[in-house]
């Protein structure tokens, strides 16, 4: 009785050290210390031990500075493992590199796959990147009934800039929509209701 | 008029005395060390509950900053930091203290330290350290939902994280009400009156009957008159 009291504690206590957080924190500050080496190797090790989110840092420093066909390959494998296992920044990103490969009609219809599936998982950041992207014809065919779609679903959920685009549509007639000056100043009366600390 | 119990009217005076006295050594003396003693079992605890968001707590000064793995939309490899102020949640140690000082009683001294002791360590700490969770908690979900609520704004900054479901968000808005509002009064007098039943049932007992016979004789009075 009392052994197996032992062991569930111990049990739970280690459960409350895990190290792959530690070493992963210690690489990113060391990554901003300007010890970009290092932070590389310890990054390295540790998404070869599977860790999603140092996966999804490789990832991501792949695709810093000057991006060449063989980084690009490497960040999307990275990112690909970490997505696998559900880390929603790889999935984001790996949506984004592929709607970014304008030739490959199957990359973009995967990537705005990719997107449908977060934004309906109730991912902000991407309901407004496919509205930005059916507006602005990035990646895919330009639509503006989806992409107005799109924007008032990034609104209903809260998105700020989703709530200003409208705004400057129903001011200005854009996306389709006839001028209301009273449903922009609705729009924006709602940025006034909820605001937003600018400080970080 | 119905007399109060002499040890009531005690315990009053003596809350009059203990209570400033806890506060000034909670302030100056025990909230300092409070605050640093507790961050590492505090980031324990949030490790155990969001490993994936891979907690750990840096002490600065009054405040703890929670730093996390969670990677921001605008530069992902950076991470999301969420400041904390648990020196509020530690007043509910010198409302403890207060309590326990101020009841009267024929306990000697050790045994009244080691309640002290004791309801500290084994009460209120614990206790403490709930509240600071469920405030964490809030703060990380107005953090990852990106949605003001209670007076708190999040960043503008989004962090890659899925959003809580609305019931959850404002369930956990309830539990950070709870845990800044309710339990941090209200906690350590439960404490106390836990770890002072005796004192409880003597004052309430003691009120209870001294009151019922007086009232019961003035009762009968007035139907002998009638």
């Amino acid at each position: 009785m009392s052994r197996g009291l032992l062991i569930g504690l111990t049990v739970v206590v280690l459960a409350g050290c895990d190290a792959a957080p530690q070493d992963l924190r210690r690489a990113l500050a060391m990554l901003h210390n300007d010890q970009g080496a290092a932070a590389f190797t310890q990054l390295q090790d540790l998404a070869a031990t599977g860790y999603a989110p140092a996966q999804f840092r490789l990832g991501m420093l792949y695709l810093q500075g000057e991006v060449n066909a063989e980084r690009r390959t490497l960040a999307e494998r990275w990112l690909m493992r970490a997505a696998a296992q559900g880390d929603v920044g790889a999935r984001y990103y790996r949506a984004l590199l592929w709607l970014s490969r304008r030739r490959d009609a199957d990359a973009v219809d995967a990537g705005a796959q990719a997107l449908e599936r977060l934004a309906a998982d109730g991912f902000r950041p991407a309901t407004l990147r496919l509205a930005q992207a059916y507006e602005a014809g990035d990646g895919v065919q330009p639509d503006v009934a989806q992409a107005l779609s799109w924007y008032e679903q990034a609104a209903a959920q809260g998105e700020r800039r989703a709530i200003e685009r409208l705004a400057t549509a129903y001011q200005n007639g854009e996306l389709g929509l006839e001028r209301d000056a009273a449903l922009a100043q609705r729009w924006r009366r709602q940025l006034a209701r909820e605001p937003f600390s600018l400080s970080d | 008029m119905i007399r109060r119990p002499a040890n009531l009217r005690r315990f009053g005076l003596g809350l009059l005395v203990a209570m400033p006295a806890a506060l000034v050594v909670w302030w100056f003396l025990a909230a300092p060390l409070l605050v640093p003693g507790m961050a590492p079992a505090f980031a324990w605890l949030l490790q155990l509950i969001w490993p994936q968001w891979g907690p750990a707590v840096e002490v600065n000064g009054n405040a703890w900053l929670v730093v996390t793995t969670l990677p921001l939309l605008e530069q992902p490899l950076q991470s999301a930091a969420i400041p904390l102020g648990p020196r509020r949640f530690t007043a509910a140690f010198a409302l403890f203290w207060g309590l326990v000082l101020a009841t009267p009683g024929d306990l000697p001294l050790r045994r009244r330290l080691r309640q002290l002791l004791a309801g500290s360590v084994l009460g209120i700490l614990p206790l403490v350290l709930l509240m600071a969770l469920l405030a964490f908690h809030f703060q990380l979900a107005v953090v990852i939902n990106h949605q003001p609520a209670l007076t708190v704004t999040p960043p503008s900054v989004h962090v890659l994280a899925l959003p809580y479901p609305g019931w959850q968000f404002h369930l956990i808005g309830v539990g950070r009400q709870l845990g800044v509002l309710v339990l941090p009064t209200l906690g350590p007098v439960l404490m106390w009156a836990v770890l002072n039943r005796r004192f409880i049932r003597a004052m309430i007992f003691t009120g209870l009957l001294s009151r019922l016979p007086a009232a019961a004789g003035e009762l009968d009075h007035r139907d002998g008159r009638a």
